[in-house]
Order: structure tokens, then sequence, then C-alpha cells
């Protein structure tokens, strides 16, 4: 962690033979980063507000911030329409799709991290390209593949393509976390009379559990968000939650009330874990290149 | 450099083969299946009919709705991404500078991880112009320009510019934050002794500093933004007519709407091609910078 023991801003007006005084640059670099988190944050209050809103406040003009609130959107979203399911696919889906890359992700990881072998390098390269690709770009073969193979519409199917789009991630992933530990523990352990197997197990993997932890939390979170695929790869049955937003939309007119609360059911998960994996989350996003 | 050790020549193989072996499954096998599909007519209302057929490409080079797909998409990646990482690098300064940032960074990530999907649709709530709250706040400080911006083929790019930039803002921010807290507080106290002036230390030593930063962070977000769809889709389909539709959403239109699989694949092809050459090179770019 760059800076961990170096909270430079911190240190404030008051820096080593420095003296009280009003420091415009300070106050200005405030005010700037507040107000930016203040507007930055609009879009997202809104929702919320919006959740809570009868029609009649919901189109109002100007828009209201003071209104009766009501739970009736949750009541429609949670208790009359098929959202309970529709999480129930995404969480299958990424659950599935989560475990299995961190297994067989990680195995390959400690691979790379550890062993000099031929071929090394290529597999790294490859694992990037694949990360490189717009998914409407390899969208249609894998249409058809699930189709062939009876996975169309299915969790399952779902969750092999969400597999496919988190191996690379968690290959880079704790490629990064496994090289963190020093080969010194493990021979250690294997002085010691570990086998490899032991040693990665009982020592090497106790010490990347953080890495672990926060690669399958950002996994989930992608698999969470993801769309493109879930819209294009399942119809009705296999339907995740982010698909299902569109229904508010098409079906009945703007519903904004229900758009609202199982958008709000959508995000708030997520921003919760978000908060929690803050700190990796950057290195998630460029697979490794860039710690934070 | 990574750590290495390890004699045995099979050992490291048995770690990485089953990433190995399903990252061909779910990459190399695509895109060659791709490759041969896109040279055939397959169309999905007429399968039984599918035959080799070598024209999907001269089509492509002819059609004119395939290139302006493409501009859109162009100028979509480039706008988003001056205005993130000037913003983005705007920030990082201000968060350097200020007394709380730490505390805050939790908070300024969110926009980076709500859903996108469900947030498109918002904005179109967002963006209304009888009851949104955009034209609220833009009348408040006499900036509304009479129109719901996001409906009319003139500006509809700008909407989706703001969305793109209200979301990735947080991302360049964090990457170029990470590298500001890792340049040694002796030269900046340096500097500081020696009198330069503001300007000139942001100019000649705190940007030179972050250079590898800053190539990183242009690098995901062109990646990200050759991605588009989500955002699109959420806001107008590629609408007003086809003034928003990017490469990606004209293939699930050929997809999808026009059941013209074989044509649709050598789109695919082509964003392929255009992504993979784009990202690479400027890999090696970032790759260059970082090593200096």
């Amino acid at each position: 962690m760059s800076g961990a023991g170096r909270v430079r801003g911190e240190a404030g007006p008051l820096r080593p033979g420095g003296r009280w005084r009003l420091d415009l640059g300070l106050w200005a670099a405030n005010g700037a980063l507040v107000a930016y988190i203040v507007i930055s944050l609009v879009p997202l209050a809104w929702l919320l507000i919006t959740s809570f809103k009868y029609q009649v406040d919901m189109f109002a003009r100007p828009p209201r911030l003071l209104f009766t609130p009501t739970l009736d959107h949750y009541v429609t979203v949670l208790g009359k329409s098929n959202f309970p399911s529709y999480v129930k696919n995404s969480l299958l889906a990424g659950g599935l799709a989560t475990g299995a890359s961190l297994v067989i992700g990680s195995l390959c990881a400690y691979g790379i991290a550890r062993f000099d072998f031929r071929g090394r390098g290529a597999i790294l390269l490859w694992v990037l390209v694949v990360r490189l690709i717009p998914p409407l770009a390899l969208i249609i073969p894998f249409y058809m593949m699930l189709r062939s193979l009876g996975l169309y519409d299915t969790v399952l199917g779902l969750g092999i393509v969400y597999l496919s789009l988190n191996l690379p991630l968690t290959v880079w992933l704790m490629t990064t976390y496994f090289a963190e530990v020093p080969v010194a523990v493990e021979e250690a352990a294997m002085v010691d009379g570990c086998s490899r197997i032991g040693a990665l197990w009982r020592v090497v993997l106790p010490l990347t559990a953080p890495g672990l932890v926060a690669t399958s939390v950002i996994t989930l979170i992608f698999s969470w968000n993801e769309f493109p695929f879930a819209l294009m790869l399942t119809a009705g049955e296999a339907k995740t939650a982010p698909v299902s937003i569109t229904e508010w939309l098409v079906e009945r007119g703007l519903l904004w009330g229900e758009l609202s609360a199982s958008g709000t059911l959508i995000i708030l998960p997520v921003l919760i874990f978000a908060a929690f994996v803050q700190r990796h989350l950057v290195r998630g996003l460029t697979i490794g290149a860039v710690k934070s | 450099m990574l750590a290495r050790f390890g004699k045995s020549a099979s050992l490291p193989y048995l770690f990485v083969a089953p990433a190995v072996l399903l990252l061909l499954a779910i990459s190399a096998y695509p895109i060659v299946f791709q490759f041969l599909l896109s040279f055939t007519n397959l169309n999905l209302a007429f399968p039984a009919e599918a035959q080799r057929y070598f024209g999907n490409y001269p089509r492509l080079l002819a059609d004119p709705r395939f290139w302006s797909s493409g501009v859109v998409l162009v100028k979509l990646w480039l706008g988003g991404l001056a205005l993130t990482m000037l913003l983005g690098t705007a920030i990082a300064l201000a968060a350097f500078r200020a007394t709380f940032a730490r505390r805050l960074m939790p908070v300024l990530i969110l926009p980076m991880v709500a859903t996108p999907v469900v947030m498109a649709h918002f904005f179109q709530y967002l963006y209304s112009s009888d009851y949104g709250l955009i034209r609220f706040l833009l009348e408040r400080v006499r900036l509304y320009p009479g129109f719901n911006i996001s409906t009319q083929a003139g500006t509809v790019l700008y909407s989706l510019i703001v969305i793109d930039t209200w979301q990735w803002t947080p991302f360049v921010m964090l990457i170029v934050w990470a590298g500001l807290v890792s340049i040694p507080q002796e030269l900046l106290d340096a500097v500081r002794v020696d009198g330069a002036s503001g300007a000139a230390t942001l100019w000649h030593l705190i940007l030179p500093a972050v250079s590898g930063e800053l190539a990183a962070a242009a690098l995901f977000r062109t990646v990200e933004g050759l991605r588009a769809f989500v955002i699109i889709w959420g806001l107008t389909r590629g609408g007003p007519g086809t003034a928003s539709e990017v490469t990606s959403i004209y293939i699930y239109n050929t997809a999808f709407r026009s059941l013209d699989l074989g044509y649709a694949a050598a789109q695919g092809m082509a964003l392929l091609v255009f992504a993979l050459a784009v990202s690479l090179l400027l890999l090696r770019v970032v790759a260059r910078t970082r090593a200096q």
C-alpha cells in the first residue's frame, strides 16, 4: 500500500517548522473536493428519494425535496413482481462464477507467481488480451455456443460466461497478491516439514486471505453489475436483476417509482461491499496494474 | 520482479492447466468460431438456408451505418477520456492537498460501482424536460438549453459523456492520487525551499512524477470506452435515430433485431480487431512510460 504510513495531506496547515495561518490553497482544495463529492452523489441520492415518492411527487415541477414518503414501490417490487427470483438468478450466477474462478484462478496465479516455466509470459499476455475484448465483440459465438449446449437462458450457462469474464481478473489479481508473500516464508514452512501443497494451504493462503476476500468481492460486484451478456443470453427463466430494470419502462409505461425501488435494492448492496474493498477496487479495475 | 523457485518441470503446468484450458475454451474458441461464422449468411429467421458466404466483409466496408457507428464510438471514447482525465487529475490534486481526503474515499468511489444499467435508465428520469432534476438545477444557474439534451441528435453524445464522466472520474482520480502520495516528501520540500511557484512545481515535478499513473488511467479508460454499450442502451438505445448508435449497439441490432448473425459476426470481428489494436498500442506506450 503506497502512502500507508505517510498521510501527507492530514498534516494540514501545521507543518513541521510551520505555524498556524490561513492557508488559502488548503481551503480551496477542501472546498473543491467536497463540492465534487456532493455533486457526484446527487444522482444516487435522487434515486433513493424517488423510490419513496408517490406518483404526484415524482412528476412535480419543480422537483420536490419534501414529500410524504411511501413504501408502495418496494411492496410492489418485492411482493408483486418477479424481482426476487431475478435477484436469486443474479446471486446464483455470480456466486457460481466467483467460487469457480477463485479456485481455478488462484491455482493458476500461484503457478505464475512462484514458478518460472515456458509459456508463463504467454499466459499472462493472453489473460490480459481477453480482458481487453469488448463484450459485444464476442457475444454472437457465446450466444450460439450456449444455444447448442442447451444452456441458453439457464443460470448455469450465465454462470459459465461470468466465470470466463472473472477468470482473467482473478488470475492477474491473485498473481499480484501471491507475489507479495515472501518466498522465504514458504521455504521455512517446507523446511519444517510441510509439503508444497501443505505450505500453500497452511501458510500462503492465510497470508493472502485479504487478497482472496477482496478478489471475490470484486468479482461478485462485477457479475452482479454485468448487463450485456445477461441481456442477450437469458430470456425469462435466468433473467438477472439488472436486466429486469427495463421491465418498468417498457411493459407498463414509465413506472419510475418501481424502477427506483428495484434500482435501489440492486445498487445498495454493491455500495456497501465496495466501501469495504475500496482500497482493492482500483487494483481490481486495472487488473493489478495500479495499487492504491 | 516476482520470486520464483522450483525444479520440477511439470509441477507449474498442473497449477495453470485448468485455467489455461478454460481460457482457451472461452476465448480462443469463440474467436475462431466467430471468424468462421462471419463467412456464412446465417440468419436466425431462416437457419436452414445458411451457407458459405464471402459478402459480409465487402458489405461492412460499404455500410455507412457501420462507419457512422465507429465515428460515434470514437467520439464518445475520446470525449469521455479527455473529460475524466482532466477532472480526475484535478480532483486528485485537490485530494492530495485536502485535509480529510482519505476518509472521503469510500463515498467518492460510489458512482464507479453503482450498477450502470440502473443509473443509465434513471438518467432518463433525471434528464426529462418535464420533471427532471437536471433541468431544474440547470435553470437555477441559467444554463438550461431549453430542451432535453439526451433526446436531440445534436446533443445526445454530450448527455452520454456527462454520465461517463460522472461514472469514471473517481477511477482516474484514485489512480492519479495513488501516484501523488508516493512522491517522496523530501522532493516536494526541497522544491518549496527553492521557492518554485505552484504552477512550476505542478508542471515540472508533480505531473512528470505521476506520468506512469496518467498513462495507466488513460489505458484503462480506453479499454472501458471501447466497451461502450450499457450506458447508451439504458439511456437512448442508440437513438434518436442512430445518433448515439456505437458499434456495439449496431451489433446488437444486427444480431438480435435483424437476426442477421453472419453479418453481425463480421461486425464483431471488426470491433474485436479495432479494440485490441488500440488497447495493445496504448499498452506499449504505458509500458514504455513506466519503464522510464
